[in-house]
């Protein structure tokens, strides 16, 4: 895991309903379990995501910030 | 990540843009395993291969495991929904039960009293497993 703050981790582990108990099918076939998106709407989990990132990304190397899936799953792409 | 395939057209709409990727930054990092079915999978393989050569860097915070084993700590989610979790993103372990996996969805459909859809009653139907008999 790379995440360093505290808070965030404790937030992440306590997101209720983070995980939904949902079949979903994909591409590939049907997975019993989903993942909340709702996690990355509250802002104050967001801002925590963008400071751990920070750490991890010397954006001051990096050109452009393209937003690309807030899933990988084409079936889900938004 | 979803064994790198949206990664990859993704990347390539940006080169046709005249943009280089030079790194993929994602929340939860998806640790996918299709060992059993890689015939079928094969473009799932092909994906991961090109992300292995492509020279991006990947950043992430957490896998699906960790997040998963996180919520059981905190006591967020139950063990048997714990172990569900963790293998949900395996397409493998739901091909069929040979494992025990679809026993065990069942099982903890039925302790946490989700209904069983009929699509997905129907979808197994179609592959020769009657859930109702695990």
């Amino acid at each position: 895991m790379n995440i360093q703050n505290p808070e965030l981790i404790k937030r992440l582990g306590t997101f209720p309903n983070l995980y939904t108990l949902v079949p979903v099918l994909t591409s590939y076939g049907l997975i019993p379990a989903d993942f909340s998106r709702g996690v990355v709407g509250e802002p104050a989990i967001l801002r925590l995501i963008a400071e751990e990132f920070t750490r991890l990304i010397d954006f001051s190397e990096v050109d452009v910030v393209a937003g690309i899936d807030l899933s990988g799953d084409p079936e889900c792409s938004s | 990540m979803a064994a790198a395939k949206t990664k990859h057209d993704r990347a390539l709409k940006l080169e046709e843009l005249g943009a280089k990727v030079t790194g993929v930054a994602v929340l939860i990092y998806g640790e996918y395993h299709v060992d059993r079915f890689k015939e079928k999978y094969q473009d799932v393989f092909d994906s991961q291969a090109w992300f292995d050569k492509s020279g991006i860097d990947l950043s992430y915070l957490v896998t699906w495991k960790e997040l998963a084993d996180l919520q059981l700590k905190h006591g967020t989610i139950e063990k048997d929904f714990n172990e569900i979790v963790r293998e949900a993103l395996h397409w493998d372990a739901w091909e069929d039960d040979g494992e025990g996996y679809l026993t065990k969805m069942v099982r903890c459909f039925n302790n946490h009293n989700v209904p069983m859809p009929d699509y997905v009653t129907d979808y197994y139907i179609s592959k020769g497993i009657d859930l109702g008999k695990l």
